[in-house]
């Protein structure tokens, strides 16, 4: 059955946001190095700024060198410093952070890529860290872009509901539910993802206060668990269900829940850190059908151009 | 009887002082969108102490027990997050208790701190303490390769009643937890910050024993390394102290400080009911 929404009650605005630089790993200005599990040094690039080469689709493990490696473009609030570690965001950055929906459309207002038009691809950050709403632009109009450079995004989606399903969604466009051709058993909500992720696996992030901003890790070290998961082939944009996870009104555990969400940062050397899991669905009873698609992954839901 | 490196370790002074409780405008939501107020971190608590448990203070939130001290000068509060360690001796050096002693018990985000509950009648908020910070670097002899050691007071290791045997080091444990229990503070950094025990999911509590966590509780946590951070590793063992109480929020719950870890089975656990740090530190709860 296919699913009814209240979409048409959805309140639509634009938000502003800029171009974000990069940065390194959080640990302050004096940090020189991040420590890996097994106590190696690691310098970790990879968060922030714009990406040429890494997009939506690609590998979102083995990038050499990198911690949470975010694809494509990533955005700040207006009057946003890049943070050194754990601080206080701007009630208008945390508007742009919450607000801001899988699929929503983004258009750049100024500079050289003015009037290039993008789409959000996902959400960056574990805890209070660079916390940042992940853009995917096509290639020529990448060229274009500067850090610095403000954009528009017009956000729709908070409060999207489906109509009989025994949970909760977040941080995705009507648009882009849609495109998941979700089904409705009941009150069973069936949605597409390549893989489960067992509760066992997920890491940092957990106890993060809400769905809307802050990934939950899948951890992807010691090489052993990686290898125990079957997780090496991950790509960012890929959808995945997490048992016992409830992300809802923040992130932990809950026997029998299930939350699907979506890939939407790279890697990690640290313990208990790596890809994080944005939410997209949860529901505490357990009230959603995965349905295994190893094409479930944002590249082809959203229309990307290249 | 354990032998460690404790003769080499620098004993400093690091300063702190009592905190004082702080409180939003508005509500936190818990885990299934209750609002509530959440109280018991920071500043002093004359009811609740090392030995007390976990379980339950209304609208408690991560209760912490004694006292809170923390430094607020960036530098030296990151200093004192380093240095401080469980089961070291705290002086009050102003206020109506001036000269009196107390220990360290755990690190939340602020160092939870007990005084004799007399002593602690004189302290307000604001009163300068020093620690006679000592343990980092600390070391058991033998096992200076598959065992770290963190955060923890030499003299206290000493009195936990691990006993060496057969190249294995044997803790006394209240209980164990599995690695998908622990929540909040996972995967950061096991020098500066504890993590939790989950108590947002009712249906385990009774599979666990969770509402019979005590502060001061040694644990053991399976599957967890604590070494150069905190994370899975499948045959891991790790050994905490229950530092802080329960909480409603996602993900959160009782915290451990982590003090010993193997990446294999070099620790092993006898679960002695009495293995908590008031009974080494000999120090008495409220109830």
């Amino acid at each position: 059955m296919v699913v009814k929404t209240n979409k048409n009650r959805m309140l639509r605005q634009a938000l502003m946001a800029k171009i974000a630089p990069p940065t390194i790993p959080g640990g302050g200005t004096r940090s020189t190095y991040v420590t890996t599990w097994d106590g190696k040094p690691k310098i970790g690039i990879g968060v922030g700024g714009i990406k040429y080469n890494v997009k939506i689709g690609d590998p979102c493990l083995g990038w050499p060198e990198t911690e949470f490696l975010e694809p494509g473009v990533a955005l700040m609030g207006v009057d946003e410093k890049p943070m050194t570690g754990y601080g206080d965001t701007k009630p208008t950055a945390e508007a742009l952070l919450k607000y801001s929906c899988i699929g929503n459309r983004i258009v750049m207002v100024n500079g050289s890529g003015k009037d290039a038009a993008g789409v959000v691809t996902g959400k960056g950050g574990v805890g209070g860290t660079q916390r940042h709403v992940l853009a995917h632009f096509k290639e020529a109009d990448l060229e274009k872009l500067d850090v610095g450079d403000k954009a528009r995004v017009e956000s729709e989606g908070v409060a999207l509901k489906v109509e009989g399903f025994d949970g909760r969604i977040f941080n995705m466009s009507p648009a882009f539910l849609e495109a998941l051709e979700p089904e409705l058993d009941g009150d069973i909500l069936e949605l597409p993802v390549v893989k489960e992720i067992p509760i066992i696996a997920l890491g940092m992030g957990v106890g993060g206060g809400s769905a809307e901003t802050g990934n939950w890790c899948i951890q992807s070290n010691p090489p052993h668990l990686v290898e125990q998961l079957g997780i090496d082939g991950l790509r960012f944009g890929d959808l995945v269900a997490c048992s016992d996870a409830l992300i809802s009104y923040g992130k932990g555990l809950y026997k029998g829940a299930i939350t699907v969400g979506v890939i939407t940062t790279g890697g990690s050397d640290q313990a208990g850190h790596g890809p994080g899991v944005l939410g997209l669905a949860a529901s505490k009873k357990g009230k959603i059908k995965p349905r295994i698609d190893t094409e479930a992954n944002l590249v082809n839901y959203l229309e990307l151009e290249v | 009887m354990i032998r460690t490196n404790k003769d080499r370790l620098i004993k400093m002074a690091v300063m702190g002082e009592v905190n004082h409780p702080s409180a939003s405008r508005g509500y936190r939501v818990d885990w299934d969108g209750k609002p509530r107020v959440g109280l018991g971190m920071s500043g002093v608590k004359y009811n609740v102490a090392v030995g007390d448990p976990t379980f339950y203070h209304e609208e408690g939130e991560h209760t912490e027990p004694g006292l809170s001290m923390t430094n607020t000068n960036e530098g030296e509060g990151q200093a004192l997050a380093v240095l401080g360690c469980i089961g070291n001796e705290v002086t009050a050096v102003s206020g109506d208790a001036k000269g009196s002693k107390g220990y360290i018990t755990g690190k939340h985000g602020a160092f939870l701190v007990w005084f004799p509950p007399d002593v602690q009648e004189q302290i307000s908020p604001g009163d300068k303490l020093r620690v006679k910070s000592w343990g980092v670097g600390l070391e058991v002899l033998g096992f200076e390769e598959k065992v770290r050691v963190n955060k923890v007071d030499p003299e206290l290791l000493e009195k936990m009643g691990i006993v060496e045997r057969d190249g294995k080091l044997i803790v006394p444990v209240t209980r164990e937890y599995p690695c998908w229990l622990m929540g909040s503070g996972y995967g950061m950094f096991p020098v500066t910050i504890d993590y939790d025990i989950q108590t947002t999911c009712p249906e385990v509590w009774d599979e666990f024993k969770l509402k019979d966590i005590r502060f001061g509780d040694v644990v053991c946590l399976r599957d967890q390394l604590n070494w150069w951070g905190r994370g899975y590793y499948k045959g891991a063992v790790t050994i905490g102290v229950v530092i802080h109480g329960w909480s409603y929020s996602a993900g959160h719950g009782p915290g451990v400080t982590t003090i010993l870890s193997s990446m294999d089975d070099t620790i092993v656990t006898k679960i002695d009911p009495g293995a908590n740090i008031a009974n080494y530190l000999g120090i008495r709860g409220t109830n």
